[in-house]
């Protein structure tokens, strides 16, 4: 027990002190801030700019509809959008005066309605420079829209009643979708979901490398002999996945910790960089995150076992890559399924899938994510882990006494098979 | 009580014997001496011992205990590989490995300096193990093995890749560890470096055992059979076919291995005879290593 944990914290401290774990560590905190920053920073919700926008109407009539259509349901105390002037019949000369101005930035955009727009010849445009301007097409697009609409509908009487109803449709879930809670709370869970499996997927590929190449290090130092001749190569092992387990928890750690204070933080931020704006919410449940350390250790422990005999039957970085790749592609595996997961949380194939061992760890987290699966579920799919772990850790540590002294030729899967006879 | 104990010990590989039903005692508080050729089996046999490999049949006793984590922690080692973790300091490293030996922490940095500072590597305390020469490398491999006061210390080849300041450095340590009690198992290819110190040895090939037992009572079994000669001019006079069997030319210094009961004097009557200028002559013991050789080919032949 004792040598198991000079080796653990030998590993740790050479470990956490590298140049690569630091600039790891620090990389989402800092993504996730400007990821943050950024999206306070366009938020199209409300906000102090206001863009100015000249409305070119080559039909006639129609410009003032659009206006109406754009410049309701100002929610925030100060309009985003402010039709400066709205031309009738333009020459092509003004249009040209017009854009000029957007070039130079004394406008933030020129709406152009051409002739063919009420009968679906022509397409209307929107010249724009800025960022801002840019975030405003989708509320532009439905104004349009909306203008176009009323004025067929004045042509034909016959017709009014039936598109009424179907533009009354389109309007409710168009309320749905931005104002109720709960398709809200959804779209967020899809995002955090997405996101546990996408770390979930890279943390047990690079620290499932970083233990077999931890393993290369030992047997092309020829440190292996020494340490060998002091320690059980059993204890050798369990001391070195633990200690790179606990390198990367060390990571999920510092990143849940400043993600954390960082949308802990976010309304606060959100008023120093944009008084007024709407601070982007995240709805994280605790639980999520104790599954998703939980399905990570079940994950990174039986990946581990593998990358490390990987490591003990080679010799060079070259072999290194053809024995991790049947391994990185059963990780390759869990992510090219995450679509079927999303998709249907819930459908047979996804409960399957989710308790298969090695696909497990990551299907399962998705559906934790997603939403709460049934615990006997949960609890089917972690038995199964572990126990495959176990076994997985046997056939490893017999590889791994044999393969780290031996050096020269990968062997054969035939001597593989020997190799588990010996020890 | 025997330092270490093999009974009957075989390890097998694929294909062949790397060691097959191999019995040997090594006394307490001698230099032991385990030779042979490359491809002997020294090193597997090393290796059992240290725990490394388990043999296949047979037992391995140290100290008089079978082998368990006990005995691991009474072994010192310094294998043939040499090699060390690269990116770790020099104090650091002696530290975790004097610990692994079962020293408390602190005490095994401390002897860390010790050592360092008598092996003349004190100014390197803090230097990545990198950064050092081999034969820096080496010295602090070596004091790894002995930190922890072994009682059984192992050397595989341990002068190899050193200057012959270091390397007399390291044979002093070797010479004081066994005055302290400790038993040296040293394999080697230097057949003069055996004839110094070792007190008994062990010869091996295709994992069997060719010879063993006490060094000076092996030589003395082969008589004074050997002449060692300098001289100046024809080495012609040599050609004498009932005294001489075997002559092992060194340059300057030849070796003539005698016939069974053949008079030395007539080689130099021979060489006088013929007007060669004799400025050495001694009858003397065989060297080891033409009781090496001669062993090992008699076995190969």
């Amino acid at each position: 027990m004792r040598k198991i944990w000079l080796v653990f914290k030998r590993e740790y401290i050479t470990r956490v002190r590298t140049k690569a774990f630091i600039l790891g560590t620090l990389a989402l905190p800092l993504l996730s801030m400007s990821i943050l920053v950024i999206s306070i920073l366009l938020s199209a919700g409300s906000s102090p700019f206001t863009a100015k926008i000249v409305i070119m109407d080559e039909v006639g009539g129609l410009g003032a509809p659009v206006q109406k259509a754009l410049t309701q349901n100002e929610r925030a105390s100060k309009p985003d959008v402010e039709i400066v002037q709205i031309v009738e019949h333009p020459s092509p000369q003004i249009e040209a005066s017009f854009n000029s101005q957007v070039s130079s930035g004394a406008l933030d955009g020129v709406l152009v309605l051409p002739k063919g727009l009420l009968n679906e010849r022509a397409s209307a445009q929107f010249h724009a420079k800025s960022v801002y301007a840019m975030a405003l097409m989708g509320r532009i697009e439905r104004a349009v829209s909306s203008a176009v609409l009323s004025r067929r509908l004045a042509g034909d009487e016959k017709q009014v009643g039936a598109i009424k109803n179907m533009l009354q449709l389109a309007q409710v879930q168009l309320v749905n979708l931005s104002h109720e809670k709960t398709e809200d709370q959804d779209n967020s869970n899809f995002a955090i979901a997405l996101i546990a499996g996408m770390v979930l997927y890279l943390t047990l590929i690079v620290y499932g490398v970083a233990t077999m190449h931890s393993v290369m290090e030992e047997k092309s130092t020829r440190m292996i002999e020494i340490l060998v001749s002091s320690i059980k190569p059993f204890d050798l092992l369990t001391g070195k996945i633990v200690s790179v387990g606990a390198v990367a928890l060390t990571q999920y750690a510092v990143w849940a910790v400043t993600v954390g204070v960082l949308f802990a933080s976010a309304s606060s931020v959100t008023r120093f960089l944009r008084p007024g704006a709407v601070a982007p919410e995240v709805h994280l449940q605790p639980t999520l995150l104790i599954w998703l350390v939980v399905f990570f250790l079940a994950g990174y422990l039986l990946y581990s076992a593998l990358y490390a005999a990987a490591g003990a039957i080679v010799s060079t970085d070259d072999e290194a890559r053809q024995v991790q790749m049947p391994l990185t592609m059963l990780i390759v595996c869990s992510f090219l399924l995450f679509n079927v997961v999303l998709n249907d949380p819930n459908s047979t194939l996804s409960v399957v899938l989710s308790i298969t061992p090695f696909l497990s760890p990551i299907l399962m987290t998705l559906r934790v994510a997603m939403q709460t699966p049934p615990l006997w579920q949960i609890a089917l799919s972690l038995v199964l882990s572990i126990l495959t772990t176990i076994w997985v850790i046997r056939i490893s540590a017999r590889i791994y006494r044999v393969g780290i002294l031996m050096y020269g030729k990968r062997p054969s899967l035939k001597e593989l098979r020997r190799w588990l006879r010996y020890s | 009580m025997d330092a270490v104990c093999l009974e009957k010990v075989t390890k097998r590989y694929d294909s062949f014997d790397a060691v097959s039903s191999l019995t040997m005692n090594i006394k307490e508080g001698a230099v032991f001496g385990l030779l042979g050729p490359n491809g002997a089996g020294k090193t597997t046999t090393i290796r059992m011992i240290v725990r490394i490999l388990i043999p296949d049949e047979g037992s391995v006793r140290v100290l008089g205990q079978p082998l368990s984590d006990r005995t691991q922690d009474l072994i010192g080692y310094l294998p043939e590989e040499r090699g060390l973790y690269r990116q770790m300091r020099v104090l650091e490293l002696l530290r975790f490995l004097g610990a692994l030996k079962g020293l408390p922490e602190q005490e095994s940095e401390h002897r860390a300096r010790v050592w360092l500072e008598r092996l003349g590597l004190s100014a390197r305390l803090n230097d990545e193990i990198n950064n050092l020469s081999r034969g820096m490398q080496q010295k602090v491999q070596f004091i790894a093995a002995i930190l922890h006061k072994p009682t059984l210390v192992i050397l595989d080849e341990p002068f190899t890749g050193l200057d012959p300041v270091n390397a007399a450095v390291i044979k002093d340590v070797m010479l004081e560890l066994r005055s302290q009690g400790a038993t040296i198992i040293l394999s080697t290819h230097r057949m003069d470096q055996v004839e110094q110190m070792c007190d008994s040895i062990c010869l091996m090939n295709k994992g069997q055992k060719l010879l063993d037992g006490d060094l000076k009572a092996i030589k003395k079994s082969y008589g004074n059979n050997t002449v060692r000669m300098e001289f100046v001019g024809d080495p012609a006079f040599m050609q004498l076919p009932d005294v001489v069997e075997r002559i092992n030319s060194y340059g300057e210094m030849v070796d003539i291995t005698l016939r069974q009961g053949a008079d030395a004097q007539q080689i130099l009557r021979s060489a006088v005879g013929r007007g060669v200028q004799v400025r050495r002559f001694e009858l003397m013991e065989p060297p080891l290593n033409d009781i090496f050789i001669q062993k090992v080919s008699e076995r190969n032949a």
